[in-house]
């Protein structure tokens, strides 16, 4: 027994020895650039997506890794996070050490700024110069600028629609059983009537949600209307034409807002406890309890979300596009600091912006399994397969590089990124475009401002609070918290910016 | 004998304190630690900057105080009763039942607690429906969750606190109990006057040790349970809640552990201050 116990004893001990000097091995070998002999790397590729992880991520992941192993002797795990733990994952990944080696950057989720100035990414700008040159000339100077901080680049733009709309999309099925005409809705008030048939004619399903508790739901109107400036605490109203820093949760906007979403609930026609939803609307759409929501629009917003919902659905737009700076560095592949080789990481973006074969797959799985390839570049789904079905389908096409060189849906318009394209030169822009908010200096009253923005917000815009009773206090508490601090240094920081243009 | 539970402390206790500087520091990742600048007291600003410092404050340490005084009578309640069970089998049983909760995450006590308070589909809806009153949206009424709160955490603790009281308890001599009985003391003499008196250093160690993290919340009650509902904040922040709330946005470290800093001093001040007190009336009771 004795002898046994110390034969399985020394064997752990020169098995742990063995992984040791293993570990140690393989740091050396990743470290000396450029030899011949130099160890595959693996990145590790993170992003938020609205619906569940897809089954056969491994598949994809294996034959993603062919790819990038046999141009860049790398291979690739993919992380994909529901939006919801996304929220709370980004933050955590980009405090810790963890080795991830590319990161999707997705306003509000995660704060560029404050990314930046706390050096939790890496700085880029040399990397893409001497490894990623194509990149830089694919996205072009004018976007790239957006993200400069102090001239230094420390992410990429994914290349999507640039500008964002305002609507309400609606389940085309019950309008048509119920002969809604939607052709006269211009605003909020005229979908009053739209909610009291459904309420009234289909007694199991609400007839609208709002956002739910995943993210504050005025941010969609906000958006469209006034240029946020980064984190939305102080913005320009008037499609961002104005000079001045204005309080957002101060204006008739917002209160027309609150005001109209808070009668909806009164009346009945929200998803019960929508505040403290985590659910996405593509869910619930799926779950069969909510008639409409509201969106953020595009050119082919409403054929993805018909593909993530598996539902025919109409969009009523309500508010024009606008662009603006966080739209375009709203969205970006950043190198967090954990990343062991950046380089690597920097080399991957080659892939994601001028591979086309490497994004189809990375958007659309294996051709002939996941989907087929018809005319026009324009892919379908394999006979039988339905979005619940199908074991690869996610829509991540505006998050994954260079969206134009994607396939388009067969649903889709065949000329979608043409009109991408125009839709991103025709759109209004904000008179801030190009300026980024450092918020490094007003940090505390960004965390108290947020604080007391959590405690509300969710409660205003999904029609749980009553703004009558409850504006005033919530205005107050934004002023002791000191938003009138942040506003008053984003407007320094802003005229500085327009001077030095 | 001791080198084990020694190391142990030493790696998961004491190394880690180095991070403490971090409270003091401008993190800045790509410095590293040690490299960062000092900001001296920087980082503890935020917690006082508004008047969120005096809620969370007052939330926390009140409904600490709430748990440890119902909580440790109730449990003591349990216990009391389990001990005087004639049936062995059933006191078995009993315990069992008592503990389980205190076995389930609190994720899942969360989808519990919305099983029964959720406004349409609710159990507690249902039931005022059937009887003829309105349902209420229980999520938006911040006045009633100091009660929710207080029920939820002693369904679950309750059971496992009173094992400690179950065990001090049964090693009570049962000669006391039998004299009291022939001098005709009642139940409820039995125990004011023995069992409550004889289980004191129990309760005692119970209460100290419990006050010495009165500055700590059970995240999962207060984060889960509420299922982070801004309308419910006025009741149920606390300083974990906030803090997670206000960094897990903005991401700083510095400021997380400026507040973890703050709520460990504060709670080692109150224990040498409960444990002082407690020496000054009665020396044997104390812990140290």
């Amino acid at each position: 027994m004795k002898k046994w116990k110390r034969f399985l004893a020394a064997a752990v001990a020169g098995a742990m020895l063995l992984a040791m000097t293993a570990c140690g091995g393989k740091e050396t070998d990743s470290k000396d650039e450029g030899g011949n002999g130099e160890e595959t790397v693996n990145i590790t590729m993170t992003f938020p997506i609205l619906n569940a992880v897809p089954q056969d991520l491994d598949k994809v992941e294996a034959k993603l890794s062919e790819i990038a192993k046999e141009k860049y002797n790398c291979t690739i795990t993919l992380q994909p996070l529901g939006f919801a733990d996304y929220v709370s994952q980004a933050p955590l990944i980009l405090a810790g050490s963890e080795d991830i080696g590319l990161m999707i950057h997705f306003d509000p989720i995660t704060n560029y700024s404050s990314m930046v100035s706390s050096g939790q990414v890496n700085d880029i700008t040399e990397l893409l110069e001497e490894h990623a040159k194509d990149v830089i000339d694919t996205v072009g100077e004018e976007y790239l600028s957006a993200c400069r901080v102090d001239g230094k680049l420390y992410g990429v733009p994914t290349m999507h629609d640039l500008a964002t709309g305002y609507g309400v999309v609606m389940r085309t099925d019950l309008l048509e059983k119920h002969k809604i005409d939607v052709s006269n809705i211009k605003t909020m008030d005229d979908l009053d009537a739209v909610f009291q048939v459904i309420q009234e004619k289909e007694p199991d399903i609400s007839p609208m949600f709002t956002g739910g508790a995943a993210m504050n739901p005025a941010d969609a109107i906000m958006k469209s209307t006034a240029d946020t400036l980064g984190d939305g605490y102080g913005v320009l109203m008037d499609n961002g034409q104005e000079d001045t820093v204005k309080n957002y949760f101060e204006s008739d906007e917002y209160r027309a807002y609150v005001d109209k979403v808070y009668s909806w609930n009164q009346k009945g026609y929200l998803l019960p406890d929508s505040d403290s939803i985590q659910d996405t609307y593509s869910t619930l759409f799926r779950a069969n309890k909510i008639f409409a929501a509201f969106m953020t629009t595009k050119p082919g917003q409403v054929e993805q979300d018909e593909r993530n919902t598996g539902l025919d659905l109409t969009l009523v737009e309500l508010a024009e596009p606008l662009s603006m700076t966080t739209l375009v560095n709203g969205i970006q592949w950043v190198v967090p600091i954990g990343a062991s080789h950046p380089e690597k990481s920097v080399e991957i973006l080659n892939l994601l912006y001028t591979d086309a074969e490497f994004l189809n797959l990375l958007n659309y799985g294996i051709e002939g399994e996941h989907y087929v390839l018809g005319e026009n570049n324009q892919i379908s789904l394999p006979e039988g397969v339905t979005a619940d079905t199908s074991a690869f389908n996610w829509s991540i096409a505006y998050q994954s590089g260079n969206e134009f060189l994607c396939y388009t849906w067969d649903s889709d318009d065949p000329e979608l990124w043409k009109q991408t394209e125009q839709y991103n030169e025709e759109a209004e822009k904000s008179s801030a475009m190009g300026f980024t908010f450092d918020n490094s200096k007003v940090a505390n009253e960004i965390t108290a401002v947020t604080n007391v923005c959590s405690q509300y917000r969710v409660g205003f815009e999904n029609g749980a609070l009553d703004p009558a009773k409850n504006m005033e206090q919530f205005l107050a508490d934004l002023k002791t918290a000191g938003i009138d601090t942040i506003i008053a240094e984003k407007q320094a920081q802003l005229d500085e910016w327009k001077k030095a243009r | 004998m001791m080198v084990p539970g020694f190391l142990y402390f030493i790696i998961n206790n004491y190394i880690p304190m180095a991070g403490l500087v971090i409270a003091f520091k401008n993190v800045n990742f790509a410095k590293g630690i040690w490299a960062s600048d000092w900001v001296g007291l920087k980082n503890f600003e935020f917690l006082f900057a508004t008047k969120d410092a005096w809620v969370i404050t007052r939330n926390t340490i009140l409904y600490n105080l709430a748990f440890i005084v119902i909580g440790t009578s109730f449990a003591i309640l349990i216990a009391i009763l389990i001990c005087d069970m004639r049936n062995k089998k059933f006191t078995k049983l009993a315990q069992n039942i008592v503990i389980l909760p205190s076995l389930i995450s609190m994720v899942v006590v969360a989808v519990l607690a919305y099983a029964f308070l959720s406004t349409d589909a609710g159990v507690i809806n249902k039931l005022l429906e059937a009887l003829g009153m309105e349902g209420v949206n229980w999520y938006n009424t911040p006045g009633a969750w100091p009660f929710i709160l207080v029920l939820v955490y002693l369904w679950k603790n309750a059971g496992f606190q009173c094992v400690l009281f179950i065990a001090s308890i049964v090693g009570i001599s049962n000669d006391y109990f039998e004299a009291a009985r022939i001098d005709g003391a009642t139940k409820w003499q039995q125990i004011r006057y023995i069992t409550l008196p004889l289980i004191k250093p129990t309760i005692i160690m119970v209460v100290v040790l419990a006050l010495g993290k009165i500055f700590y919340s059970d995240f999962g009650l207060f984060y889960q349970v509420t299922r982070d509902t801004g309308a419910l904040y006025s009741t149920t922040n606390t300083i974990d809640t906030y803090v997670f709330r206000g960094l897990t946005k903005l991401g700083n470290v510095g400021m997380s552990s400026a507040a973890g800093f703050y709520q460990s001093i504060v709670g080692f001040v109150l224990v040498l201050v409960s444990n002082l007190a407690i020496r000054r009336s009665n020396k044997e009771n104390a812990l140290f």
